[in-house]
């Protein structure tokens, strides 16, 4: 599958915890369990980014960059909260054909 | 010729060349079919229906979750996939003798994600893994008019690709 980017991917800084991901620590440590989304060789990059940015209220800067750490990386913490919050986030993301998980915060 | 072009806020217009129309039409109807089969234990519903839990300790969580879910995921595919169903019946006269379809928000949207099902229930299937796979899916036709199912995984993505173009434009940036 060809896939267009219109941005620069080297400047991207992947988040590599749920804390900076979300930028809120006292959050995160209430809520210890995180929605992994995992790569697939189907579903095109900006199709991706799209539905984080449909589901979740990304910019399209953090939605990239995430679906960046997919594609690259093989998985991204794409949200994090209860489990019944990130249980309702991976039924979104399978509703779109994201192939997406659940498990607690390490 | 755009595939897409959208002519007011709730009103998208899709432009297909009436063998595309036909190929969608069966594509979204065999799909239909996987979905509704009792026998859920396929590769195409596998990859549209995975596990929410990859831990083994989480199994009675992972059962729960599927119970609560799955029917819902299921229902709402079908009904996008009768909507469209019921848009592509609904041919209007386009140029070069393609047809054109209206679809409202709702439906663009329903458009989108049953195309882009359709993608990874036919990958799937085939056994798509990469950036390679085999290169017919014999499960449609005989096996002498097989579709070619790298021009169709393409083709498809080309239109999600096309239709994705203007729905990034409207979320910020």
């Amino acid at each position: 599958v060809t896939v267009r980017l219109d941005t620069d991917t080297e400047s991207i800084t992947v988040p590599d915890t749920v804390e900076e991901l979300l930028g809120d620590e006292e959050i995160v440590g209430a809520h210890p369990w995180v929605v992994i989304v995992w790569d697939d060789p189907v579903n095109t990059m900006r199709y991706v980014v799209y539905v984080f940015q449909k589901l979740f209220g990304y910019s399209r800067a953090h939605a990239t960059k995430l679906m960046l750490q997919v594609h690259n990386e093989g998985k991204s913490v794409v949200s994090a909260g209860t489990r019944e919050k990130c249980e309702g986030d991976v039924a979104r993301l399978h509703a779109h054909g994201l192939w997406a998980t659940l498990q607690r915060d390490e | 010729m755009y595939r897409f072009e959208r002519r007011t806020d709730d009103e998208l217009v899709l432009t297909l060349f009436e063998g595309e129309v036909a190929m969608l039409t069966m594509l979204l109807a065999e799909l239909r079919a996987l979905l509704l089969q009792p026998d859920l234990d396929n590769a195409a519903t596998e990859r549209l229906f995975p596990r929410a839990y990859l831990d083994p300790t989480e199994e009675e969580a992972e059962t729960d979750w599927q119970s609560l879910v799955h029917d819902d995921l299921v229902r709402e595919k079908v009904i996008a996939l009768d909507a469209v169903k019921a848009a592509l019946e609904r041919p209007s006269p386009g140029p070069e003798g393609s047809r054109q379809f209206t679809l409202d928000r709702t439906v663009e949207e329903q458009f989108l994600l049953s195309v882009n099902d359709a993608r990874l229930a036919f990958a799937a299937l085939a056994g798509v893994t990469g950036e390679t796979g085999p290169e017919r899916l014999d499960e449609f036709g005989d096996a002498d008019d097989a579709i070619p199912v790298a021009e169709l995984i393409e083709w498809l993505g080309h239109l999600v690709e096309a239709l994705i173009d203007l729905k990034l434009a409207d979320l910020p940036d």
